[in-house]
């Protein structure tokens, strides 16, 4: 019941009701103990905190920015954002087609979702949905499922390819082969030479992927333990390559808890399930030394990305983009003379 | 009166508890006090998302880990 008429029924009956312990405990009183409850009843309604920008409910407080914020105003914040980034990033043209590589988890849905919302008036603008199926049982199953009934829920076309096609094998059969690398290193490469495969098929102009704040924040950490500053200006915001479909990250400045609470709040919050083999990422550890730091230091996932943007420009000058050939195996874009899935796969 | 909460942490992490907080506590603190980093969770009153420095009340609580992939 709300608080609210529970205060009228007080009133009305003289009697007082502990409402706030949910207790069913109910006392005839006087006028001077109701006068009393109403004011400790006043303090306790004022305890909820308030949005900065009106007088709501707030549902987050963002410690980096110092704000605390409303349903509403929490989604126009995340949406703000998005826009932002495309518009300072990956700004979109006339007749462009957006491939958005949709697994189903919360972070790609809130990308499509997002993208769907701000450009489905845009009739000169195509959204595609492409969800990769790379064989991990009890995983990559429920993630597919809810990708397809979101694609349909938003009326956006949705193409679905398996590694088992493409590739011949599953990440459960490279899993369980021996190998040189870790399984995330497989399904990473295979992944996204097959996206841009698609990608490439479909007259993408752009391939959208759902990596938030603390996936780049990671990445550019992990680059810098590893030393690898050519791998590093990679991630840059884009910049088109023959054979390549320019890669575009709407969700790189906001952070993954907040990609979690759009997703609660717009009904798309898929069951958290772990891939089974991510166990083996050094990024779980990066991801925890971040996260103990963002505590102790609101806003270092942000400085992370923001200092990188800026030395970004000024390394370009020292590593200049090298120039892609064809591999000659699969003929995908690739660096040397045979790409990294084919390399992985053991071809050629 | 310090407040009761039912307490769950999904997904698969532990099973409904009941909890007595010390009056005053915020959800920042509780989840110190559970080991748990708070960019990791989400914290749900009644279904509803809290801000992190409120007050607990007793209500229903649930932690959601929100990390998926890999």
């Amino acid at each position: 019941m709300d608080d609210r008429i529970i205060l009228i029924y007080i009133l009305w009956n003289f009697y007082i009701v502990d409402v706030f312990e949910g207790t069913l405990v109910r006392t005839r009183c006087d006028k001077s103990y109701i006068g009393s409850c109403l004011l400790i009843y006043q303090g306790r309604l004022s305890m909820s905190i308030k949005c900065m920008k009106c007088n709501r409910d707030a549902i987050i407080y963002q410690k980096y920015s110092g704000m605390h914020l409303c349903r509403k105003h929490f989604i126009e914040d995340v949406e703000r954002k998005v826009k932002l980034t495309i518009r300072q990033n990956f700004r979109i043209g006339k007749n462009e087609t957006l491939v958005v590589a949709l697994s189903g988890g919360k972070d790609s849905s809130v990308v499509l979702h997002i993208l769907h919302k701000i450009f489905h008036q845009r009739r000169d603008l195509e959204i595609i949905a492409i969800s990769i199926d790379e064989g991990i049982c009890g995983y990559r199953e429920h993630n597919i499922e809810h990708a397809k009934a979101l694609a349909q829920e938003l009326g956006v076309r949705h193409i679905i390819r398996s590694f088992r096609d493409e590739y011949g094998t599953t990440m459960d059969e490279l899993a369980a082969k021996d190998r040189v690398y870790g399984t995330c290193s497989y399904c990473g490469v295979l992944r996204k030479s097959l996206l841009n495969k698609i990608a490439m098929e479909l007259d993408g102009t752009k391939l959208v992927t759902g990596h938030n704040l603390d996936d780049e924040a990671q990445t550019i950490l992990m680059n810098h333990l590893g030393g690898d500053v050519e791998r590093m200006i990679r991630l840059a915001p884009p910049r088109a390559l023959e054979g390549l479909v320019l890669r575009a990250k709407p969700l790189r400045n906001i952070p993954e808890k907040e990609v979690a609470l759009y997703a609660l709040l717009n009904n798309m919050l898929v069951e958290f399930e772990r891939c089974p083999y991510s166990h083996e990422a050094l990024r779980g550890e990066v991801r925890k030394m971040l996260n103990k730091f963002e505590v102790g230091h609101p806003g270092t996932k942000y400085s992370l990305i923001r200092g990188f943007d800026k030395m970004v420009g000024v390394l370009a000058k020292d590593y200049p983009q090298v120039t892609l050939s064809k591999c000659r195996v699969c003929g995908e874009a690739c660096t040397g003379d045979l790409c990294q899935a084919c390399n992985l796969l053991g071809r050629g | 009166m310090s407040p009761t909460v039912t307490l769950k942490i999904v997904p698969n992490v532990s099973e409904e508890q009941i909890l007595k907080i010390p009056e005053g506590a915020t959800y920042e603190s509780l989840l110190n006090i559970l080991d748990i980093n708070e960019e990791t969770v989400l914290v749900l009153k009644d279904g509803e998302a809290v801000p992190l420095d409120g007050t607990v009340v007793s209500s229903n609580l649930e932690i959601l880990y929100i990390a998926s992939g890999g």
